[in-house]
């Protein structure tokens, strides 16, 4: 559980998290993807570079 | 973050093809949709639910969607899925229940790009419907985390033949 300052209300943490703006879950999930596939060599193998998500950036 | 950027331009494309006459309409299922209602959850791919094209033949074919995906330049594959500006894009034809999830799809914006993506009550019944552990699992995250239309659920399970548990 976390506290609302604002409302002085208790809300659940998953429920707070739930309520985040698209654009942020977007961030976690290609942070999510970064780890799963640097922790986890079966998802490397398996989704190479398209994960995680996003076009390249050219590197010289 | 170029994500976003980069998101946003992927379901850009998949709204000029409905501009463009490519495909009638289209809605994202899956594990981006049912982020939109609850918090992040891992996902590998972009769920596009389309009506494939019927052939002469019968069978049915994405043909003309990966024909105009490839005069854009995305012709790059991934695990059966088309990278749209690095965003593996998985085009699904969908059965009765999805059909009807794209049908009463709502609009979601990423950006300043507006996208269709299906209500949690079609995400509900066909995580319920497949019931795989992950699916059980997001679907308890739907009923913990968003508000839900009870009686639309309701109505939908019942009309599909899906089970509340």
């Amino acid at each position: 559980m976390i506290y609302d300052k604002r409302t002085g209300t208790k809300d659940d943490h998953r429920s707070a998290m739930a309520k985040l703006p698209f654009e942020k879950k977007l961030e976690q999930l290609v942070r999510m993807q970064t780890l799963a596939a640097a922790l986890n060599p079966k998802i490397r193998a398996k989704y190479g570079d398209s994960i995680p998500w996003g076009k390249k950036e050219a590197t010289t | 973050m170029s994500i976003i950027r980069d998101f946003e331009e992927a379901v850009k494309v998949l709204n000029d093809m409905v501009a463009e006459g490519v495909i009638e309409q289209y809605a994202i299922g899956g594990g981006v949709a049912t982020m939109m209602h609850v918090e992040a959850i891992m996902t590998m791919d972009l769920d596009a639910f389309v009506e494939p094209t019927a052939t002469a033949s019968g069978l049915v074919s994405f043909e003309r969607v990966f024909r105009y995906l490839s005069e854009r330049g995305y012709d790059e594959f991934s695990n059966n899925c088309v990278l749209i500006e690095g965003i593996p894009v998985d085009f699904v034809p969908p059965d009765a229940l999805a059909a009807e999830a794209v049908e009463c799809a709502i609009p979601a914006i990423v950006g300043s790009t507006s996208f269709m993506v299906f209500r949690p009550e079609y995400l509900l019944a066909i995580y319920r419907k497949i019931r795989r552990p992950k699916d059980m699992a997001k679907a308890d995250a739907i009923m913990k985390e968003c508000p839900i239309d009870m009686d639309l659920a309701d109505d939908i399970f019942r009309r599909h033949g899906v089970k509340w548990l």
